[in-house]
């Protein structure tokens, strides 16, 4: 831990981050969809504790503790809609639920 | 009291007494006819007081407050002028009251139009006290109002309707001139004050300021080319067309001119001079082609304010306001008269209908008959002091265009005279109307033969017992001098016209229940009838004013609305709509999530470029 | 602030924030008893009223300042009242109070939501003229053009959709333009946007004399015109106000629609003057095409909401004028007069649009076709109207007829070409407001009227409505009477803008740094 800097902790939180964007971008399935959008807020979380870390303040860590709050309501209340369209429409991809065009 | 709060009480209690039937004497008519003749008797009193009193010009000034570096003047300037108006003002308005309190009995509306005589009142004698231009102006706009309202007086007759919106749109033409007036009076002087604009104003008025300040005159006096609302007015009750349309409103037009005549350019008179005597020929004659005995008397009307108008224009405001008095007494007498005749007659005003009257309707027809000769100018009768001076006085400023118009009117003043007399009191009754005729109330004969028996006949050579001493300043010498004229060129035109006056009495006697004039020769009587002015300010309206405003209503959709607004403007951001929606919104949150990273990815190149 | 009072400051915060806490509780309380909710929708009514009427009670210069009566802070917002903004907040106040009569006479779904939305309005509208700092003045506009939507989309009459969107799109084009257009005067000049008053920036433009860039001043300005619906910028009004529920047309034409010309008094008349090229001109072709063309627009009306609609929009005309006359050519009787037909065209538009919609629920129409000879079933509503209509066409006695004379008269340098134009507004106002008269009131009783009143007698105008056209035209008649009382206060105003306007050698100066501030 010693020798680890501000800039290894921001490049895995980046890595994280484009792994996520490019799973929501790529992916179809709603669920999967989901789950990379979770890791995109994960790597920012990421980011925000490590800027904590090394400029010693509570700024950051505090801002964490409300993303993750915020995170679980988020995650149920999406995965309860996602549930919901399934019933609906039998399916969860994304290319199917184009109704918004209209 | 000093004559100044005396005056507050004039000018105000009219209003009061108007506001207070207006509110709360609605449904009790008798109630406020006798409330506000009262009033009407109160304020002649005072006036009366007022005259007899002083004889020095009474000033008093007010400011209401500032718009900009304008004042707001409020004041009174009571002179030589204005204490003859006060007097016929006052005194013919409280009889003419008192008149319409029989006339009006059956009147479903009493407290309206009493309210609205009221109000009359409260605006007239706000113009004869006016010590500035814009308090002139102010009354002035208020005068057209009540008269607006008064000649809507029967607003369930679609005729009155349109009638009163006539007067009151054919003014604001006129006040249109007369604002502009006010402004360049202001750019050009810096004061509205009748006392400061006579001395700042020098003998270099431009005709400008003139011109435009006549055009009031021309709206209110109904002189050509805004006198077409005068004849139509006639659609409101007989004491309002006496009141409004004959003694006061329409001369105080007259009185206005004569009032600020040292600002009027020498071209300005001389217009004045020949439109008025033209319009005085032009109108007595079309008097011969009506049956209706109320537009009769109007035309008469615009005949004798074209006089009055040609005698400022000659140089003669004296003469002017002394013929106002003169006819306000003759003419009040004479359609107060027609008010009696109408009312004995059961609403009749066919003229061809009636006859016979002479006996059924003994002191009407004698006041009547009175206040006819002295607006036939009879030698010694209170017309004449007045009319022939003036046409006199035009032979004698070497006009002979003018003289020889006012001539015509004078003959056809007599011929029109003639005519009604015949028609209306001689022979047998034409009709059922006129056979079961009766003599009016004495509410109604009182009046009537006060103001034309006393004062039509008496108002010349009586001047001094009859009216206020004080008021005749300005008057006096005119009055005197009359006397001594018989031999003046205007004596021979006022005999030869009495001469055919009686002709034309005889004349109009040859047929019965028809005009004589009609039968002879119909094409001069549809000439006379005088259709074509209101025929081509119809056909502006219809044709040009109307269509025009259809047009700017189409362009306004169809360009502003229409092209610029929906077709442009809405038409830009609907084909962006179209090609956004083919392009980006293709309902695929993936799309979406495409186009908002690499919108975040030009935004962070953005920041850190 | 030196002229900090009190009592004055905490009677004025309660007069704007009365109206929109009443709103809340009547918006959140949608079930509340209807007796409760209409005594508290009328004390919330009444409150501005009588404390700003109360304002007028002392006289002028027991205020003290020129440019400022009273001053507070207050969450960052500056309070207070200046002498243009005085007679209009009375103006606002009155005319709400009228509405709010009207409004609980009126019966409407959801009549809660209804009335809290207008009190929403009317807190607005009042914060409107009772704030000093430009961001106040512009937020509580936007504040009091929000339910102005709502309302004119659920409530409103014949129309109210495309009416609502069309209001909506105008307005709010209109306002972002001038913001953006203030936005850039004040980075110019050098204040901070966000707390800068009225009397920072008139003082900033009047010590740099910089030309402000064009393309600001003409947003600003056009902006603001299309607010109070200058010519070209005029298609909103006449659906709108037809369309909208009565209420919210009164408080609309008569009082916030005179935000955009307030603005433009406030905040782009001082520099008109300089640096604007043919702006200015462009600005007055546009006013007299609001005189002349938009009357003759009213001329081809059939219908007399419509008819009144477009009357209003012509009878902004003059009030451009005049601020145009006093903005550029410094004669200070054109502002003055100006502000003075702003508040008397506020009252008497309000009572207009009121008997209109009197006519309406006894008749069933606005059609002029289908009306007729009314004033014999009603005569007290016709006496009303008439001298509703009297009043707008600057009948003496009524406050319009000073605000109108004024502006005529304030032309009088002008070419004559130009004052014909601007005068002959009194001709053809009176065409177009007597015809509707004539047709509405006078007349034959028309066959639709004999028929609804064979159904169920037409009955006259009933105490709420007396009460609310009462007030209004009293108020006229009272500034017309006294007009001291509204040109006391605005003539120091006018004089102050009219000097930076008045001809006087123009000096390019480069301003230093320290004067800025």
């Amino acid at each position: 831990m010693e020798n680890t800097t501000l800039s290894h902790h921001l490049v895995l939180a980046g890595i994280l981050f484009v792994i996520g964007l490019s799973g929501v971008l790529i992916r179809r399935n709603l669920l999967v969809v989901y789950m990379c959008l979770e890791l995109m807020l994960t790597a920012s979380t990421l980011a925000l504790v490590a800027f904590s870390r090394f400029n010693n303040t509570m700024d950051g860590a505090i801002f964490v503790f409300f993303i993750i709050t915020v995170a679980a309501a988020e995650v149920a209340v999406g995965l309860a809609l996602i549930v919901a369209l399934f019933r609906q429409r039998q399916t969860v991809s994304s290319e199917k639920l184009n109704t918004l065009c209209d | 009291m000093n004559s100044v709060s005396l005056l507050h009480w004039i000018l105000f209690l009219p209003l009061g007494a108007a506001a207070f039937s207006a509110f709360f004497l609605r449904r009790h008519g008798a109630f406020a006819a006798w409330f506000s003749t009262l009033t009407a008797f109160i304020i002649a009193g005072l006036a009366l007081t007022i005259l007899t009193q002083t004889s020095e010009d009474i000033k008093w000034h007010y400011e209401l407050g500032k718009i900009g570096g304008i004042s707001l003047g409020f004041g009174y300037l009571i002179d030589a002028h204005a204490r003859l108006m006060l007097f016929v003002v006052s005194f013919v308005a409280a009889w003419i009251h008192l008149f319409s309190v029989g006339y009006m009995k059956d009147d479903g509306a009493r407290g309206r139009f009493f309210a609205g005589l009221s109000i009359f009142m409260f605006s007239i004698l706000g113009i004869v006290v006016a010590d500035n231009l814009l308090m002139t102006f102010i009354f002035w706009e208020l005068v057209g109002f009540s008269s607006y309202m008064l000649i809507a007086h029967y607003f369930d007759t679609d005729f009155a309707a349109e009638a009163s919106k006539k007067a009151f749109i054919t003014n604001r033409i006129g006040d249109l001139g007369f604002i502009l007036g006010i402004a360049l009076c202001l750019k050009l002087y810096g004061t509205l004050d009748f006392a400061e604009l006579k001395l700042q104003a020098g003998s270099a008025v431009p005709i400008a300021l003139g011109l435009l300040l006549m055009c009031g005159f021309l709206g209110k006096s109904a002189q050509f080319p805004l006198h077409v609302w005068l004849t139509d007015a006639m659609a409101g009750p007989t004491p309002v067309s006496a009141l409004i349309h004959a003694a006061t409103m329409v001369a105080a037009g007259v009185y206005f001119m004569a009032r600020i005549s040292f600002l009027l350019a020498p071209e300005v008179l001389d217009w004045m001079a020949i439109s008025g005597a033209g319009m005085a020929a032009l109108a007595g004659f079309c008097a011969l082609a009506q049956t209706d005995i109320k537009k009769s008397l109007a035309y008469s009307t615009l005949a004798h304010l074209g006089i009055m108008g040609c005698a400022i224009g000659l140089g003669h405001p004296e003469l002017a306001v002394l013929h106002m008095a003169m006819h306000a007494f003759f003419k009040a007498t004479l359609f107060l008269g027609a008010g009696s005749v109408i009312h004995g007659c059961h609403h009749e005003q066919d003229m061809l209908k009636m006859g016979g009257l002479l006996k059924k309707m003994p002191i009407t027809a004698a006041t009547f008959i009175a206040a006819t000769l002295s607006n036939c100018a009879v030698p010694f009768f209170a017309g004449w002091y007045s009319k022939d001076a003036i046409i006199e006085a035009s032979w004698h400023g070497g006009h002979f265009i003018v003289f020889g118009f006012l001539a015509l009117a004078a003959v056809a003043t007599c011929l029109y005279s003639g005519r009604m007399i015949r028609l209306v009191f001689m022979g047998a009754p034409n009709s059922k109307a006129a056979t079961h005729a009766h003599e009016s109330p004495w509410t109604m004969t009182l009046p009537i033969s006060v103001l034309g028996i006393v004062y039509a006949i008496g108002a010349g050579f009586a001047a001094n017992i009859l009216i206020p001493h004080s008021s005749l300043q300005v008057v006096e010498k005119s009055l005197n001098a009359m006397a001594f004229h018989l031999t003046s060129p205007a004596t021979i035109v006022g005999a030869v016209a009495l001469i055919l006056g009686y002709l034309s009495f005889r004349f109009y006697g040859l047929f019965v229940g028809q005009d004589s004039l009609q039968k002879i020769s119909p094409r001069t009587y549809q000439l006379l009838e005088y259709r074509w002015m209101d025929t081509l300010y119809n056909w502006y309206i219809d044709k040009v004013q109307r269509r025009f405003a259809e047009l700017i209503v189409f362009l306004d959709l169809l360009v502003i609305n229409g092209l610029a607004v929906r077709w442009i403007a809405g038409g830009t951001f609907a084909a962006l709509g179209h090609v956004s929606n083919a392009i980006f919104h293709r309902g695929q949150a993936r799309a979406n999530a495409i186009w908002i990273t690499l919108g975040s990815l030009l935004f962070i190149w953005f920041l850190l470029r | 602030m030196e002229n900090f009072n009190t009592v004055n400051s905490s009677l004025l915060l309660t007069a704007i924030f009365t109206p929109i806490l009443a709103g809340l509780i009547l918006l959140i309380g949608r079930n509340l008893p209807r007796s409760f909710a209409t005594g508290f929708a009328l004390i919330a009514f009444t409150l501005p009223a009588l404390i700003t009427v109360w304002f007028f009670v002392p006289c002028a210069e027991s205020f003290g300042s020129v440019t400022q009566y009273l001053q507070t802070n207050i969450w960052g917002f500056c309070f207070g009242l200046n002498g243009i903004s005085l007679p209009l907040i009375a103006m606002t106040a009155l005319v709400g109070l009228a509405a709010g009569i009207k409004a609980l006479n009126q019966e409407v779904e959801s009549r809660n939501a209804y009335l809290g939305l207008i009190l929403f309005m009317l807190g607005g509208t009042l914060g409107v003229f009772g704030t000093n700092n430009i961001i106040g003045f512009y937020f509580f506009h936007e504040f009091a053009l929000i339910p102005t939507f709502v309302l004119t989309l659920f409530w409103g009459g014949e129309g109210r959709r495309s009416a609502a969107m069309q209001m909506a799109i105008y307005l709010t084009v209109g306002a972002m333009l001038s913001l953006a257009g203030i936005v850039i005067a004040m980075q110019t000049v050098g204040l901070g946007i966000e707390d800068a008053t009225f009397e920072q920036l008139f003082l900033a433009f009047h010590q740099s004399q910089l030309p402000l860039p064009a393309a600001s001043t003409a947003i600003t300005l056009f902006g603001f015109g299309t607010l109070a619906s200058l010519f070209p910028f005029h298609s909103w009004a006449a659906p709108g106000y037809s369309a909208a529920p009565t209420p919210v047309s009164m408080i609309h034409a008569g009082a916030l629609k005179k935000f955009g010309l307030y603005g433009i008094i406030m905040i782009v008349a001082a520099t008109m003057k300089i640096g604007t090229g043919t702006l200015s001109d462009w600005f007055l072709w546009c006013s007299i095409a609001n005189v002349f063309i938009v009357g003759l627009i009213c001329f081809g009306q059939r219908d007399l909401k419509q008819m009144l609609s477009w009357s209003s929009v012509a009878h902004m005309g003059p009030i451009f004028i005049g601020i145009w006359v006093c903005a550029t050519q410094g004669v200070a009787e054109g502002l003055d007069a100006a502000i003075f037909l702003m508040v008397a065209h506020g009252l008497s538009c309000a009572a207009l649009f009121l008997l209109a919609n009197a006519v309406r629920t006894r008749t069933g129409t606005y059609r002029f076709d289908e009306l007729g000879g009314l004033a014999q079933h009603t005569p007290v509503l016709s006496a009303f109207f008439i001298a509703a209509t009297m009043a707008s066409i600057g009948l003496p006695g009524f406050g319009n007829f000073w605000g109108e004379l004024g502006v005529f008269l304030s032309l009088r340098n002008e070419p004559f070409i130009l004052q014909v134009l601007v005068v002959s507004t009194v001709v053809i106002s009176a065409i177009y407001a007597l015809r509707a008269v004539a047709s509405v009131f006078f007349g034959k009783v028309s066959s639709a009227i004999e028929a609804r009143h064979a159904y169920a007698p037409i009955a006259d105008l009933n105490g709420a409505e007396r009460t609310a056209t009462i007030l209004l035209l009293g108020a006229s008649l009272v500034i017309g009477f006294i007009p001291s009382l509204i040109t006391n206060r605005t003539n120091p105003e006018a004089q102050a803008l009219a000097r930076i306007a008045q001809p006087k050698p123009f000096k390019a100066v480069p301003v230093k740094e320290s004067n800025r501030n």
